[in-house]
């Protein structure tokens, strides 16, 4: 008897299922295997600043994770001097990244607590991310994103659009690109061999490249007045261009303070995805057994309330600058390039006062 | 689009389920059409009325040459309508700059002052490739070889297919044309050929080509730096990397046009296995040479006739053949080097007795042929005479540069040589089609794999598409 067509349609269509299944599965086994046959590419910012710490001697036993807040605005020689001064001599490194987010912190302080293979980090600074930049939007397909874009940090970020009221859990779709290319190792073995390309040892050639960015004592320090004098061309004008906009003339900077004052008082709710991260970020490096600091850094930017989530245990300490009023002298407009970054003087003073409040915190 | 972007996919599939999903043969081939339009625009919507024009021109040149009897004269000034509009539209958008900036540099080198003055003309994206599609139809239907078609959407179709509409292969009126009289079914798509061919050929360009580019670029920006190693490795990676970008993008053409179900003829046939430049060009970008061979060099005398009439139809040809791929004196030197290789290998054949010829090894042969061909390749590629003498000086020990490579790149295209004669055997291909169906799936996902991960960060943009 001869089957339907409808019957032989429909075995058609299982068939190719099977198939197309089999394929995944195998698409799926292949790329675990080569991620874990493949060397690690040196592609970012963060890969370059976590081989300086790795290879730094004597090792760094304090870091600062945090934004370009933290790269532009804390000097970690004038932190140690302080600490020194005080008695309890620390050294520390500076692992400032431009727009780092919260998702993207667990990757880049995984690395780098891998990346401190003697078990001397002592203490770990935390720079808080400010909540209008929990996600970004912009380069999706660059190598940083699509890096920590996997199958966890995506379901986090689609929790945490679901629970921001100001976000629809759909705006989170566009990440489903940058998740398949971390799914199937997009350019991991192309890295390995442009790396063979390049003729020499590709890990110096990498950090060779942006020594400049590291700042001239090579602890990741480099203030945004010190780049603009070394800065040429467009980059200059860039530069010069950013100063002359982002900061405001005194009558608004005065304007400023006193919406910073009345935003204190109105803090953006923390959603649970983030509590959730920022304990995780403290286990992982409770686990290495070194101290978890958070920490505010002074700025303009609206800030989650990070309070709330340290009475609730997920912040065990925290320094908060965010407050014109306790810290009238980080305040100060003669202290900025623009109005989200420090300048070298305010770097300067910056990382005084964090390390008095860190000798405080440390206690007698 | 890039066929190697991420967005050609899902271009790729809606074209796809769409069109097998319309029911009737005509709407099939407008959707193509719009599609293939909506492809075109996603460069430079403008340049769509240049498309329209070459395919109105010979649309309506093909029904007054298949109207007028085949020993009417008015048929050959018809033809000449022809030639002339697509000529004219070829020379202004490709040549006209650099047959004005070559004029001022002569009259400058005479002693004449002339004003310098520039013409900033956008090459129209794939140019070159359709009027040599239009002209085929054209030409075809005045030797009576082809019949006139009556739709315009044919005519239409054929010029603007989009798989081979931006860089080939150069397909025939009358290996296309026919294809469009019949309705297309679904179960006539050979699965499993499409798939590894568009497979095989998003390797070659995005895991080959565009991680050679780096190297390639790096090289021909200083080559006076590089010794001897390096400039054989910069030598050689240029001739994978042309190879492996216009072989996969035609790989991913036919490929893309055959789950459609159209047949578009290989453009290549595993040229760096030639064992002589005559060889080698019947299997380097087949669609061209074939085309310049029916179209120019035979209508030139071709091979009849006394040698020095033969030679110069071979020169004229192949130094016209140089210029089709690029509006500069490099491309024609490139061309000229070839016709005067191809000359050469002529003499050897004529005067050589066959039992002497014959006793030259076949990888000697190969080989030698390589090396001619790569060396070639050194002023299509470098950015002045002046670069790719240096190169030439380099590559047989007179350069001063002391900048080397890292040897083990050879090993890579070593293997890639390797690849290169296993697949021309054609056994892992007809393998895999005939293994069974989980074996070919799981080859899938695990080309897939591999792809991803030694695909470069950034896409090339195809070279041939400034062509």
């Amino acid at each position: 008897m001869q089957p339907s067509p409808h019957a032989s349609i429909a075995m058609r269509a299982v068939r190719t299922l099977i198939l197309i299944a089999s394929g995944v599965i195998f698409f799926a086994a292949s790329a675990a295997i080569l991620r874990n046959v493949l060397p690690a590419p040196l592609t970012t910012e963060a890969d370059r600043r976590r081989l300086v710490f790795e290879r730094a001697s004597p090792p760094y036993d304090t870091v600062f994770l945090g934004t370009s807040r933290t790269y532009r605005g804390l000097d970690p020689a004038a932190f140690d001097t302080r600490t020194a001064a005080a008695g309890r001599p620390t050294h520390s490194f500076n692992f400032g990244l431009f727009g780092l987010r919260l998702f993207e912190a667990r990757r880049v302080l995984k690395d780098l607590l891998a990346a401190d293979r003697e078990d001397r980090l002592r203490f770990v600074f935390l720079e808080m991310p400010p909540a209008n930049w929990a996600l970004e939007r912009e380069n999706l397909q660059s190598d940083r994103v699509i890096r920590y874009h996997d199958w966890r940090t995506f379901v986090d970020i689609l929790r945490y659009l679901n629970q921001d009221p100001q976000t629809s859990v759909w705006s989170g779709w566009p990440r489903v690109v940058p998740l398949m290319e971390n799914q199937a190792n997009r350019g991991l073995g192309a890295a390995a061999f442009q790396s063979l390309a390049a003729g020499e040892d590709g890990v110096d050639d990498f950090i060779e490249q942006g020594a400049a960015e590291l700042g001239d004592r090579g602890d990741g320090f480099q203030p945004l007045d010190q780049a603009l004098s070394r800065a040429d061309g467009d980059a200059r004008e860039r530069m010069e261009e950013r100063h002359r906009l982002l900061l405001p003339s005194p009558e608004e900077w005065e304007e400023s303070i006193e919406k910073l004052r009345k935003q204190l008082s109105a803090h953006q709710t923390v959603t649970d995805v983030a509590i959730e991260l920022l304990a995780e970020l403290s286990a992982l490096v409770d686990q290495q057994r070194a101290t978890p600091i958070f920490y505010l850094a002074p700025g303009f930017t609206p800030q989650w309330d990070v309070r709330g989530a340290h009475e609730r245990g997920s912040v065990p300490a925290l320094l908060a600058f965010d407050d014109p009023d306790r810290y009238p002298e980080l305040y100060d407009r003669s202290l900025y390039f623009d109005k989200g970054h420090l300048n070298e003087r305010g770097a300067e003073l910056f990382s005084v006062v964090l390390a008095d409040a860190f000798l405080d915190l440390q206690g007698p | 689009v890039i066929f190697t972007e991420l967005r050609f996919i899902p271009f790729l599939l809606v074209v796809f389920g769409v069109h097998w999903l319309l029911p009737g043969h005509r709407s099939r081939k407008v959707w193509l059409l719009i599609c293939s339009y909506v492809f075109y625009a996603a460069w430079d919507w403008r340049f769509l009325s240049l498309i329209w024009i070459s395919t109105l021109v010979d649309y309506l040149v093909g029904l007054r040459l298949g109207a007028l009897p085949p020993d009417d004269p008015a048929r050959r000034r018809w033809l000449l309508v022809s030639l002339w509009a697509n000529l004219v539209l070829l020379g202004t958008f490709k040549y006209l700059g650099f047959f004005v900036e070559s004029a001022i540099a002569l009259l400058d080198w005479l002693g004449i002052g002339a004003d310098p003055w520039t013409l900033r003309i956008v090459l129209p994206v794939g140019i070159s490739f359709y009027t040599f599609q239009t002209l085929s139809y054209s030409i075809d239907i005045y030797r009576g070889r082809l019949e006139p078609v009556r739709s315009l959407l044919d005519v239409a179709l054929f010029v603007g297919f989009f798989p081979q509409l931006v860089a080939g292969p150069i397909v025939r009126a009358s290996d296309f044309l026919p294809q469009l009289n019949r309705a297309r079914r679904l179960d006539d798509v050979v699965w499993r050929s499409c798939i590894l061919l568009f497979l095989s050929g998003f390797a070659k360009k995005a895991c080959i080509s565009d991680n050679l580019s780096l190297i390639v670029d790096e090289f021909y920006l200083h080559p006076e730096r590089y010794d001897l190693l390096a400039t054989w490795i910069g030598i050689l990676a240029y001739s994978a990397q042309i190879y492996c970008d216009f072989s996969g993008y035609s790989d991913m053409a036919i490929a893309s046009a055959g789950i459609l179900g159209y047949t578009i003829p290989l453009n290549f046939d595993f040229p760096y296995l030639a064992t002589n430049i005559r060889e080698f060009w019947r299997r380097w970008h087949v669609s061209l040479s074939s085309w310049l061979r029916d179209y120019l060099y035979i209508p030139l005398g071709g091979g009849k006739g006394k040698p020095w009439h033969r030679n110069r139809s071979l020169m004229l040809t192949m130094l016209l053949g140089g210029l089709w791929h690029g509006a500069a004196w490099r491309f024609v030197l490139w061309g000229g080097l070839h016709g005067a290789a191809l000359a050469a290998y002529r003499e050897y054949n004529d005067r050589v007795p066959a039992r002497f010829r014959g006793r030259v090894p076949v990888v000697v042969a190969t080989v030698a042929t390589f090396g001619s061909v790569a060396l070639l390749w050194i002023p299509f590629r470098a950015t002045s005479m002046a670069d790719a003498t240096t190169v030439v000086a380099s590559a047989f020990g007179q350069g001063a540069g002391t900048t080397s490579a890292d040897w083990r790149l050879l090993v890579v295209f070593a293997g890639l040589a390797a690849a290169h004669w296993i697949a021309s055997s054609g056994k892992p291909a007809r393998a895999l089609v005939r293994a069974p169906g989980w074996v070919f799936a799981a080859w899938v996902g695990i080309a897939i794999a591999c792809i991803s991960a030694f695909s470069a960060r950034a896409v090339e943009p195809f070279i041939y598409f400034q062509f």
